[in-house]
């Protein structure tokens, strides 16, 4: 006769394989997404892989649970949002920032022409990173064209109009800042 | 345009059209196939709970005879006092047996504080009585009357004839003549007779 916990066992691989369809669905469909959404705020492209990866780990603890879930693809998006945050959190420099910097100069650019994009790009960055939290985010987040604004309040847990106002004053503040940064 | 503004724009469309890294759901659902093959999470979990239960039981049961033990050697301190102290005459002796009994027993039927309190309340009154039996806490005297200190003193002092005064005969005799003296040295004086 099977122990307790080798029929508990069991069920579970029962139960995994047969949400092993609806996982590979969930991958193929969201994961470019989620990519999207780790990458804007973590600017590496291994580290925004892991937290996709890690997403889907935590999708895997609580396959139990996925049928009481309304929205799927919201309930994806902030478990990647938190999981880049807390990344962020433990990583201490952000070493990575000329990898993604380098990829967005065109490649045949002369070196001073590259030079002085790279330098805007660089202060651009810069100027996202010291912009309030919350205005941060709705930023990166509206730049992610398949997140509209409802989702994007559902996520950092504001109303729509909130969000309107804090991208509208993130912009302005960016403007402002860049700008001020270039008349020195 | 301001090249800062087209900086801006820039950064955020290349955020916006950021391609994952090829095969990288295939990497992914492969560490997925990997992580469903073992025991499974909640199993995982439910073994963690397991085993917490039974370390926290232990430490329950640990605990409960711990107490125990502490009660049982606390108990006979109280159980054996009345063996340590004579009764008093008018008290039985199996009224004082069955005394102490009560009390060590109480203990197990209360909570843990009511128990604490019964166990220090008794060796309270343990010391208290045993000091009353010390050598260094005698009786109060009690007055002795005039005969006995008289015959005490001529004890003492082993003379046959002070012992022979404290004859009933002797004692009357004695209080006769001071009687006559007495009277002697106070009676009325007859002035006719002294001139």
């Amino acid at each position: 006769m099977a122990s307790f916990e080798e029929s508990l066992a069991l069920l579970s691989s029962i139960k995994s394989e047969a949400s092993e369809v609806d996982l590979t669905a969930l991958v193929e469909t969201h994961s470019a997404l989620l990519f999207r959404l780790a990458h804007s705020l973590l600017r590496s492209r291994s580290d925004a892989e892991d937290v996709v990866q890690d997403t889907f780990l935590r999708v895997l603890e609580r396959s139990r649970t996925m049928s009481e879930i309304r929205d799927v693809r919201l309930w994806l998006v902030r478990i990647a949002w938190n999981l880049s945050i807390d990344r962020i959190r433990r990583r201490k420099t952000r070493s990575t920032e000329s990898e993604f910097v380098e990829s967005l100069i065109a490649p045949g650019t002369s070196a001073d022409r590259a030079f002085e994009e790279s330098r805007q790009m660089h202060a651009v960055l810069c100027e996202i990173e010291h912009l309030p939290k919350s205005e941060r985010h709705v930023l990166l987040l509206s730049s992610l064209e398949e997140l509209d604004t409802a989702e994007i309040a559902a996520i950092i847990g504001r109303s729509e109009a909130a969000v309107r106002a804090l991208l509208f004053r993130a912009r302005t503040r960016l403007r402002a800042r860049l700008e001020k940064a270039g008349t020195r | 345009m301001n090249p800062d503004h087209n900086a801006v724009d820039r950064v955020l469309d290349a955020l916006r059209h950021a391609a994952p890294p090829a095969g990288m759901e295939r990497r992914i659902l492969n560490t997925l196939e990997i992580e469903a093959r073992r025991p499974s999470l909640s199993v995982r979990s439910r073994k963690t709970w397991m085993t917490t239960v039974a370390y926290c039981a232990g430490l329950f049961v640990a605990a409960l005879i711990s107490t125990f033990t502490i009660q049982r050697h606390s108990a006979p301190v109280v159980s054996t006092l009345p063996v340590a102290q004579a009764p008093p005459s008018n008290i039985s002796r199996s009224s004082v047996a069955t005394t102490p009994t009560m009390v060590a027993a109480a203990p197990t039927l209360h909570p843990h504080s009511a128990t604490v309190q019964r166990s220090v309340q008794p060796r309270r009154v343990e010391m208290a009585q045993s000091e009353d039996m010390l050598v260094s806490h005698p009786a109060p005297p009690i007055p002795l009357t005039e005969q006995e200190r008289l015959l005490l003193r001529y004890g003492r002092g082993g003379n046959a004839g002070d012992l022979a005064q404290i004859s009933n005969d002797r004692k009357a005799a004695k209080e006769e003549q001071d009687a006559a003296e007495f009277q002697a040295f106070f009676a009325p004086i007859e002035i006719g007779e002294s001139e």
